[in-house]
């Protein structure tokens, strides 16, 4: 079964739209004091699910969190998205 | 869930359509009411193995507002180990192999995240963009596992908030300033941030 996964990860030339696109990402990024927006998170995965001679399918689901400032007149300093 | 379709029409043009329905809200008070679309039509050329240039146009719901979104870009290797990226008008990016286990170039990104606001009764929707300029490096660790490290400066962190929002409201652009009615609340800042990435790639 792994074999069939990288078979399929490199049949796939991930430039769908002309950019490198990665099986996985995870992303962390922190800000300074005086931020608003104290820290961003992300986890970002991409696999083809079809491939033929000249099709494919992928999905790419995303989870992204947003962290704000305690200041912040919203009553919720934590929010997500997923994709 | 981002979900694509590409056929190669033949030995230089690919089509892709893709869709990605999406829902944001806050991380306690998670609300169906933050539900969103996107979906487009992509057109890529590539003129030379290094030199590529895509085109489209994607339509994004987002809450009341339906948004048309033309997409430019390219992706092009002047020389060797150079690599030039751009996705306009909201990403460009300049990378240089060093050699096998090191990456390392320069970063502009339009960052964007949008959401509904639940249980508060003056703001019932965020709009967050980011202007960010960075200098990043990736290094190779063990097998096809990387490690990127971003250091940039936010040129602008803008975050507004709305409390009902205009129905069917029809732009074409980007939508980098906003939706299109004045917000219930504003500011900006910015500063320097960090990015620790970990990233899995099946290619160099």
């Amino acid at each position: 079964m792994r074999k069939v996964l990288l078979l399929l990860f490199l049949l796939y030339s991930a430039d769908l739209f002309a950019q490198n696109f990665s099986p996985l990402t995870m992303e962390y990024q922190f800000s300074g004091e005086n931020s608003e927006i104290k820290q961003t998170g992300s986890i970002h995965l991409f696999f083809p699910v079809f491939v033929t001679g000249k099709n494919q399918v992928v999905l790419s689901p995303r989870y992204k969190f947003i962290g704000l400032s305690d200041s912040l007149p919203f009553g919720n300093t934590g929010f997500t998205s997923s994709v | 869930m981002n979900m694509a379709w590409r056929h190669q029409l033949n030995k230089h043009w690919n089509a892709a359509i893709f869709s990605s329905p999406s829902i944001s809200s806050g991380f306690v008070n998670f609300s169906s009411n933050g539900l969103q679309w996107s979906s487009g039509l992509m057109l890529a050329y590539r003129k030379s193995p290094v030199l590529t240039y895509f085109l489209g146009m994607a339509y994004s719901y987002q809450f009341s507002n339906n948004l048309l979104i033309p997409i430019a870009g390219l992706n092009w290797s002047p020389i060797s180990r150079v690599n030039l990226v751009a996705d306009l008008p909201f990403r460009g990016q300049v990378s240089w192999d060093l050699n096998s286990k090191i990456q390392t170039g320069f970063l502009y990104l339009n960052n964007r995240f949008t959401s509904y606001i639940p249980n508060i009764q003056q703001y019932n929707y965020l709009w967050i963009n980011e202007r960010n300029l960075s200098w990043f490096t990736n290094l190779k660790m063990i097998r096809n596992w990387w490690l990127k490290f971003d250091l940039g400066y936010s040129i602008s962190r803008e975050l507004y908030a709305y409390d009902q929002l205009t129905r069917h409201s029809w732009q074409i652009g980007s939508q980098l300033n906003g939706f299109n009615q004045d917000p219930a609340y504003e500011s900006s800042s910015k500063g320097l941030f960090l990015q620790c990435s970990i990233i899995y790639k099946m290619k160099k």
